[in-house]
């Protein structure tokens, strides 16, 4: 297993705010590995994500990724004034790329979240879910190497949560990137990735690896034995 | 195939080249309207009007060089708004100084700069310019007070997802940064137009503020017209001027700032 993502000693402190993020982390993520963060609010699961994307630098410590890091946002972050095609092509258009390459690349994203239809709308004009796919399709635009999502799913409802997992699945096995998750619920994080860090207070607490074969039924013993260990972790 | 790659090529540049057609239109239709109001003012050159047989020929000039005016000075105000609003709100240190330095200069009252602006004008015979420069000051902070309410709604998503994918510099601006305020800066327009019909009748009477000045020495306009009728006591001119302002006013109400504040809706964020 290649190693892509490193954190090594890494502390981040908010100086104005004078609150100190996440404190001591060290955390190897391998290349095509599905990796999961789980926590209570504010105990620097995101702050994770976002110095892993560069969003934010590292107060200590020492931060290694690679450039082509994309991100998928909690609420799409779509832009209401474009189309669902125009939302996806413009990770592109900023880029010295011809536009045939552009429009190739958009539609075959916007293919994998089955919204090729779809894409003379705008955001405005789509469900929840359908807008959540379309912030996928635009973090694949680029081709990334690794791929953010914080949170993604957590507006939704429950139906379109099962769906979006399905699609996540899929683009994860198709494009062989590295994902790393930020999410509130453990059986999402168990139902989808290989590890979980287990988040409090800023810390990992543990990193659990998940050895359940694909597809995973959320309710067999192994799985539910899993999600009962990670509550008694986090509780504890 | 080739068919279905022409179809799905020709449904791909028609939507972006629709919205291209629609802003060149406008932006096109701006400027013939400047230069055609820029040649009939120099073809009709502003000549002593005599109230008692005001023609509507004159009403239809003073309408024209009002807009004129107003559609100078909004121009300008709209292209230093943009670098200002962004220069104030560009981190937090420059907010730190140059918000309360702009919030001071906008609470000087515009009329203050009057006598100076009108006798700064006059040395180089250019009372035109003075009219425009009060008007472009009483028009500039409705906008750039607007777009920096509107540079702080930005949604942080938004702006992270801009970092992630590195859209930055100009395009930033293109296809983030201005369409993300724009309902702002039609907000900030609509009461910079409301400002520039208020303070209209004290800019375009200036002969108070010239040396030997007299009514006649006004530039030809709305309010030019209504001031000196009214000081004249012309009640059918100060009448028809002022109808003829109303009218101007709830038709550009009507055609233009209710369309864009429609069309500034789909810019909105949920």
């Amino acid at each position: 297993m290649t190693e892509i993502i490193n954190l090594k000693d890494v502390s981040k402190v908010y100086r104005t705010a004078k609150v100190t993020a996440v404190a001591d982390i060290n955390l190897s993520i391998n290349q095509g590995e599905f990796f999961c963060m789980v926590g209570p609010s504010g105990c620097g699961k995101s702050t994770i994500l976002r110095l892993i994307s560069g969003l934010e630098q590292a107060s200590i410590g020492k931060v290694a990724a690679p450039q082509e890091v994309s991100m998928v946002f909690q609420s799409g972050a779509l832009l209401p004034w474009m189309t669902v095609e125009e939302n996806v092509s413009l990770v592109n258009k900023v880029k010295k790329i011809s536009q045939a390459k552009i429009e190739e690349q958009t539609l075959k994203c916007l293919r994998l979240v089955d919204l090729e239809t779809f894409r003379f709308r705008y955001p405005r004009e789509l469900s929840g879910g359908q807008r959540q796919r379309v912030g996928i399709a635009r973090a694949l635009a680029i081709e990334p190497k690794i791929l953010l999502l914080d949170e993604p799913f957590s507006a939704l409802d429950p139906v379109t949560t099962d769906d979006l997992h399905q699609y996540i699945l899929k683009i994860w096995q198709e494009t062989k990137a590295t994902i790393v998750m930020v999410s509130h619920s453990i059986e999402e994080a168990v139902f989808l990735s290989d590890r979980i860090a287990i988040m409090t207070n800023g810390k990992i607490q543990e990193i659990l690896e998940v050895n359940l074969k694909r597809p995973r039924n959320e309710e067999t013993k192994d799985f539910l034995g899993l999600v009962d260990k990670i509550k008694k972790t986090l509780e504890s | 195939m080739a068919i279905r790659h022409y179809h799905h090529h020709y449904h791909f540049s028609y939507v972006t080249s629709k919205k291209r057609h629609f802003s060149s239109a406008l932006i096109v239709i701006a400027i013939l309207t400047i230069i055609f109001l820029t040649l009939f003012r120099i073809l009709t050159p502003e000549r002593d009007v005599n109230l008692k047989q005001l023609s509507l020929i004159t009403i239809f000039l003073a309408t024209f060089n009002t807009l004129f005016r107003l559609l100078i000075a909004y121009f300008f105000s709209l292209i230093l708004a943009v670098p200002l609003a962004l220069a104030i709100t560009k981190n937090d240190k420059w907010e730190r100084w140059l918000l309360p330095i702009a919030d001071i200069v906008q609470s000087i009252p515009v009329l203050a700069f009057f006598p100076i602006a009108v006798l700064a004008f006059i040395r180089f015979n250019a009372l035109e310019g003075a009219v425009i420069f009060i008007l472009f000051l009483e028009m500039l902070w409705c906008i750039v007070f607007s777009m920096i309410g509107g540079l702080k709604t930005i949604p942080k998503d938004i702006l992270d997802a801009a970092k992630i994918f590195n859209v930055k510099g100009f395009n930033k601006l293109r296809y983030i940064t201005i369409p993300a305020i724009f309902p702002y800066i039609i907000t900030g327009s609509l009461l910079a137009w409301a400002a520039g019909w208020s303070i209209l009748i004290v800019a375009e009477s200036l002969h108070s503020y010239i040396p030997k000045g007299n009514p006649n020495t006004d530039p030809l306009g709305l309010g030019s017209l209504l001031v000196n009728s009214f000081y004249q006591g012309q009640n059918t001119v100060f009448l028809v001027t002022l109808i003829t302002m109303i009218i101007v006013i709830v038709v550009l109400n009507f055609f233009v700032w209710q369309k864009l504040l429609h069309l500034a809706e789909r810019f909105k964020f949920d």
